[in-house]
């Protein structure tokens, strides 16, 4: 009896724990402030970098690394991790 | 060389490898094995039909103009999608409860089921998506007269539209589906992703290591001026990323293959990193190829075209070839998923509600929409890409391929404010959205469509220069005087500020409908509600009759009987129509928006269920977020007193459990105790009769006291033992038909030496004439026999007699055993049958005190019972009381019978 009015009356089954939703929102907007103007242009120098202008490098270093950001977060986020079939 | 006819041999080859792929994930998708359709993987290939062959092609020539500003394109995908637990899981999931069929879809729906909103926000996205599509056969195009030197792009452009509708109609309309997922189709745009990213992977490595031999040299070539660090982060550049950002989840295609077709809410965790990664590979060669082109080709080559021409003039014809493919590869998977969700969109908010409303006009009621439905789907596509065809005639050529794109985000951003609000603003009303969609998208169109026809085509050069009627504030690309910026950002200020504006104030100023709050709480706090299946908010009547045909209209014959019969089946009902209660309805009414979106659905359900009514208190109940706070923690509550419950039980539960335990323990102890004192006085005449010197008489008579006592010790653990198996139920009773009379008078028998030796007189009341019990005879005995003999045991009356009473009570016949003796105290009736308790007369006897509990647990296995039967001067005797055969025997039988003389 009163498992089944635990069952029916959950709305959701619990989430993620709060630090990792958290994280689900830091991500992106560390990802916008990394790659929006103020931030960007103090990092963005002129010059190269193994002859790649350093610009360049940094926009696809920080898209790089929110990617990879994004794989652990995602892992987290949905519970078990997700192995996706040869790719 | 790359001839024209075997550039057309491949392309015919490709679109029937594509084909057979999607008539494989179709079939495959019917018969049930979904399993590799359903992989996270190939939904996030299908998302990538976001690159198109702008991408392909585009975002070199834009890279060749504009550096590193092509890659803002997918920066704002790439925010969007690693913030997927955010914004893209809450649109899935509103998506998948309210069975959204497309963006328009979306936004009638959350305000209210509006047809005015759908209407709308399919012709932004018509209009948008039109340069989209002439952008593709424009490229298409191009990419075919850079190969073969074919100048008539017009007549390329043609038959590629000509074929891409008939590709589309012919695989996503073949039937109504009911939630509009086309598997075959997403399967071909996965194979079409994995074409588009070799084609560029292969290209961009032939260029950098068999070109420009090696990064580090081809970017010591790159032309100064390409690259200027202090001006890559401008407001240029948050500008297309907001605006990419807004596409990826606006866009009617992206729509479509995210959330429309998205079969498992799990799927996008994989997506928020893959989908990245897939924008993250295709970006990585695209500067180097422009370098490459900027060098390598001669001065005003078309940048657009580098993808081409750069193996092209290296001899690679095979690369080129692959090149071309991955092109065509882009162009094609953007125009089937466009076309699909457009023209779902157009009939389901467009052509629907018209049919509907000639109909009744008409007054026929009758008839498969679905054919209807299916006809103006495929005429929606093939009119599409033909409006595709008359934008690239009208306006192609000139343009570059990027800015043809950027106008479409531009003008589906449109849609942002009110998508935001539908998800996160409760207060956010259906006015306005309409208000502010309609100033944005005609601001849009005034400042960004309509000049980009160029001259002399809707707006002449002078009006572009001057202003309508020379009024200069007018100007479209300077509206206001608001100079200074290039003619995107200029145009997104305009029609975006002013929307939002427009949103904002109106939605304050105006009162949302019931219908409209009842979808505002579904939809921001979709995860807080229960689903739309807890509880239907609107109370309508209808005909089950009347809501069958509807469905069998729109879904299908069969289909709506399987409906209706699952509906039926939840009702409990085997056969025959559902009751047409508020859920079923409202069911109907879901099933019925997959296939034609919310407001028709709502419209066709409203229609035949006549009006509806919206409980004032209801409503309340469910738009309040105060009042949703409130049935949370009643639930809440609800859970704690339940809790207490349990425990309050558990602790009960427990207390019988020390309680039971104790009296195990004395019981144990009484035992060791009556063991103890027979084996103490064994044991001490054993040792007097160690003593050699003892005589003979005391010997035999301290043997025969060994003797009694191990009898009694003997006789005590046999009936510790009975009285186990008796409660455990491990020992059968053998039931029979027995006599009761010679039950009684067998114990009486059995008795009468004993009685006469104590002085005692047994007073047996006169026969019972032929009643017969079901008991076990031996048990009954020795009950009876127990009963008589305490009785006679412990009469301490002068003059002793027993009586042996019995009547006839119902089902039951009583035995009453009476002695004079005044029987037991109110205090002892129930200790008497407690294990080893003794009457108070009892001081001086001998004996276990189990005989009484004994009998009681005997009786009761046979269905009857023991007990203590106290008369009115508070003397007291036992009765047993025996199942009899016949019971229900008359009552004069009954009335015939002894009865005791006591009462």
């Amino acid at each position: 009896m009163t498992r089944d009015a635990r069952e029916t009356d959950t709305p959701r089954p619990i989430g993620p724990d709060r630090k990792t939703r958290d994280a689900g929102l830091i991500l992106p907007l560390a990802g916008l402030v990394a790659l929006m103007p103020p931030a960007g242009q103090i990092l963005a120098v002129e010059g190269t970098l193994l002859g790649v202008p350093v610009v360049v490098l940094y926009v696809f270093l920080v898209w790089a690394l929110l990617i990879l950001l994004a794989y652990r977060l995602a892992r987290r986020l949905n519970g078990a991790p997700e192995r996706p079939d040869g790719c | 060389m790359l001839t024209a006819d075997r550039l057309w041999l491949y392309c015919i080859a490709y679109v029937a490898v594509l084909f057979l792929v999607a008539w494989i994930g179709e079939r495959r998708a019917s018969r049930g094995k979904m399993a590799w359709l359903r992989s996270p993987v190939i939904y996030t290939l299908s998302i990538s039909v976001y690159c198109t062959s702008w991408t392909f092609y585009g975002a070199v020539g834009s890279a060749a103009r504009n550096g590193l500003e092509f890659i803002t394109i997918y920066l704002g995908p790439t925010l969007v999608f690693i913030g997927w637990w955010w914004c893209l899981r809450k649109l899935i999931a509103i998506g998948r409860r309210q069975r959204i069929t497309s963006v328009a879809d979306l936004i009638s729906s959350r305000y209210g089921k509006s047809a005015a909103l759908g209407v709308l926000v399919t012709l932004i996205a018509v209009v948008a998506t039109t340069p989209y599509i002439a952008l593709q056969l424009q490229s298409v195009a191009q990419s075919y007269a850079a190969i073969t030197g074919d100048v008539d792009q017009t007549r390329t452009a043609f038959w590629v539209a000509v074929g891409m509708a008939v590709f589309t109609v012919l695989f996503a309309t073949r039937s109504v589906d009911a939630n509009e997922r086309h598997h075959g189709v997403v399967v071909a745009i996965a194979l079409e992703a994995l074409v588009k990213l070799a084609a560029m992977l292969a290209v961009g490595a032939f260029v950098v290591f068999g070109v420009m031999g090696g990064i580090g040299e081809t970017f010591a070539r790159m032309p100064q001026d390409l690259i200027v660090a202090e001006e890559v982060f401008g407001p240029r550049w948050a500008t297309l990323t907001f605006l990419s950002a807004t596409a990826i989840i606006l866009l009617p295609r992206q729509f479509q293959v995210t959330v429309v077709e998205n079969a498992d809410e799990g799927h996008l965790a994989t997506a928020s990193w893959l989908f990245p990664l897939y924008l993250f590979l295709m970006c990585l060669f695209v500067l180097p190829i422009a370098i490459a082109g900027l060098t390598t080709m001669p001065p005003g080559a078309n940048p657009d075209m580098f993808m081409l021409t750069v193996p092209l003039a290296s001899g690679q014809d095979g690369l080129a070839l692959l090149a071309f493919i991955g092109g065509f590869s882009s162009a094609t998977s953007m125009v089937i998923v466009a076309a699909i969700a457009l023209s779902t969109m157009l009939s389901n908010h467009v052509v629907m509600p018209l049919a509907l409303r000639w109909r009744e006009r008409d007054g026929a009621t009758s008839g498969d929409l679905r054919d209807l439905l299916l006809i103006s789907r495929r005429v929606c596509i093939a009119s599409l890409l033909g409006l595709g065809f008359l934008y690239f005639q009208l306006a192609g050529g000139s343009e570059n391929l990027a800015a043809m794109g950027l106008m479409a985000f531009a003008g589906i951003a449109q849609v942002l404010p009110s998508f935001v609000g539908a998800l996160y603003w409760r207060g956010a009303t259906g006015r306005g959205a309409l208000t502010g969609m309609i100033a944005g998208f005609l601001l849009w169109a005034y400042t960004l469509l309509l000049p980009s026809f160029g001259g002399g085509v809707f707006f002449s050069e002078a009006m572009l220069a001057t202003g309508p009627f020379g009024v200069e504030l007018l100007r479209p690309q300077a509206l206001m005087g608001l100079t200074g910026f290039d003619p995107l950002l200029h145009a997104l200020i305009w029609s975006l500020g002013i929307n939002v504006l427009l949103f904002v104030v109106v939605s304050q100023l105006s009162r949302p409908a019931a219908l409209e709050l009842v979808q505002s709480a579904e939809f921001v706090d979709v995860f807080r509600t229960p689903g739309p299946e807890a509880r239907p908010l609107i109370r309508r009547e209808a005909a089950a009759e009347d809501l069958f045909i509807l469905a069998q209209r729109i879904l299908g014959a069969e289909p709506a009987r399987r409906l209706f019969e699952d509906m039926a089946r939840a009702q409990g009902r085997e056969r025959g129509l559902p009751v047409p209660t508020d859920e079923v309805i409202a069911r109907l009414e879901r099933e019925l928006a997959g296939s034609v979106g919310a407001a028709s659905s709502h419209a066709m359900v409203s229609r035949a269920s006549g009006s509806e009514v919206v409980s004032l208190t209801e409503l309340i109940d469910i738009a309040d977020e105060t009042q949703r706070l409130i049935s949370t923690s009643a639930r809440l509550a609800e859970k704690t007193s339940e809790l207490e419950r349990t425990a309050a039980e558990l602790r009960e539960a427990n207390t019988r459990l020390r309680a039971l335990d104790a009296q195990k323990d004395d019981f144990l102890s009484q035992v060791s105790h009556e063991l103890r004192t027979p084996m103490t006085s064994i044991r001490s005449f054993s040792e007097i009769l160690l003593d050699p010197d003892l005589d003979a008489t005391s010997r035999t008579r301290f043997v025969g006291i060994i003797h009694e006592e191990s009898m009694r010790l003997t006789r005590l653990l046999d009936e510790i033992l009975d009285i186990n198996r008796l409660e455990s139920g491990v020992m059968d009773l053998p039931l029979a038909v027995i006599d009761a009379e010679e039950a009684v008078i067998g114990a009486v028998r059995t008795l009468a030496p004993a009685a006469a030796e104590a002085g005692v007189v047994l007073l047996p009341h006169r026969p019972l004439s032929g009643q017969k019990l079901w008991a076990s005879p031996d048990r009954l005995r020795q009950v009876l026999i127990n009963l008589i003999s305490n009785a006679i045991k412990y009469n301490e009356s002068p003059e002793p007699q027993v009586e042996i009473a019995w009547h006839v009570d119902g089902k039951s016949l009583c035995i009453d055993v009476i002695d004079n003796g005044g029987g037991v105290s109110h205090a002892e009736a129930e200790e008497v049958f407690s294990k080893f308790v003794r009457g108070r007369r009892s001081a001086g006897n001998q004996g276990a005190g189990l005989g009484l509990p004994i009998s009681r647990i005997a009786m009761r296995r046979m269905g009857g019972d023991l007990t203590v039967i106290f008369r009115e001067d508070q003397t007291s005797f036992f009765r047993v009381r025996v199942p009899r055969i016949g019971g229900q025997g008359s009552k004069a039988a009954a009335g015939a019978e002894g009865q005791p003389a006591a009462e």
